[in-house]
């Protein structure tokens, strides 16, 4: 504390100090409160929207994949009945990518929600 | 709990019109800050204006670690040094024009007195050292305040600061010599 006082008081300079304060400037629009106020309110607004929208968009791409995965699970574990242990390969390489692509979209979700709420 | 902190904790709980207190609080220092690096008064206003946006939708991830005011004029330092390297980048114009460039001007500059000289000199100024002057003598800063705020070091600071004061210094003299 007390360095911390002696280092600003090396800088001590009535002249400077006297200058720098002459030159001191307002802002020169007196609307300028309302202005940013109207702006922040705008964007805000904006985000509520986009928000609004991502989440709807979110339940219908879930639903998507939903059916997606359950009629890829059909298609193969229907063949997989019947041909038991012949494309179990393909079996787990199909729904591992399903399971990706789902991962990575929800991911997306996650940060436009996060960015936008 | 201080007043900024109350005001901040209405906003967060919906309130956005609490706002308004901080930009009416901050407008004038903020506007020193961005014309001292960008060096227009049109620009500094757009830069004031963005901060305070910036700062609205951040103000969820500011932590009450620091004062609201260093973490505000952090943002307004960085957006204004943002503008500026943009500006910098479009044009030419803002290029930094030496005081002696301005000596050779004509009669009418012999005219002014050495207070609007020196006066001319700070909007002349590098924007750093500009900048260190607003926070230390406008915003009675300490140097510890002035590196959170700019990013620089202390050691750095305290070059900044003792190259604008000499800057100020060595041209007050000049005209007092003239004169």
């Amino acid at each position: 504390m007390h360095n911390r006082l002696e280092e600003s008081e090396e800088f001590k300079d009535e002249l400077v100090a006297g200058i720098v304060k002459k030159e001191a400037r307002m802002l020169p629009n007196p609307d300028f409160g309302n202005d940013t106020m109207l702006k922040i309110q705008e964007a805000a607004a904006y985000k509520k929207e986009v928000s609004a929208r991502l989440k709807a968009s979110l339940w219908c791409f879930l639903g998507a994949l939903a059916v997606g995965i359950t009629l890829g699970i059909v298609v193969i574990f229907g063949e997989l009945f019947t041909q038991l242990g012949s494309n179990k390969v393909l079996t787990i390489l199909g729904l591992f990518s399903v399971t990706l692509i789902g991962i990575l979209g929800l991911d997306n979700y996650r940060r436009l929600i996060k960015r936008y709420s | 709990m201080n007043r900024d902190d109350e005001y901040i904790r209405r906003v967060l709980s919906g309130e956005s019109n609490a706002f308004r207190y901080l930009i009416e609080l901050y407008k004038d220092m903020a506007f020193n800050i961005a014309v001292s690096i960008v060096k227009d008064d049109q620009f500094a206003e757009e830069v004031v204006q963005d901060s305070f946006l910036k700062a609205f939708n951040g103000l969820k991830s500011f932590q009450n670690k620091s004062k609201f005011k260093s973490w505000f004029y952090r943002i307004v330092v960085n957006e204004s040094f943002q503008r500026f390297k943009k500006l910098k980048r479009d044009q030419s114009m803002l290029e930094y024009k030496t005081v002696n460039d301005q000596d050779a001007g004509g009669e009418q500059e012999k005219l002014e007195n050495q207070t609007e000289q020196i006066s001319r000199l700070l909007r002349l100024l590098p924007a750093n050292e500009s900048l260190a002057l607003n926070l230390f003598y406008l915003e009675e800063n300490s140097l510890k305040d002035i590196s959170d705020i700019t990013g620089w070091t202390l050691a750095n600071v305290k070059v900044i600061l003792h190259r604008a004061r000499k800057n100020v210094r060595s041209q007050f003299n000049k005209q007092k010599n003239n004169a």
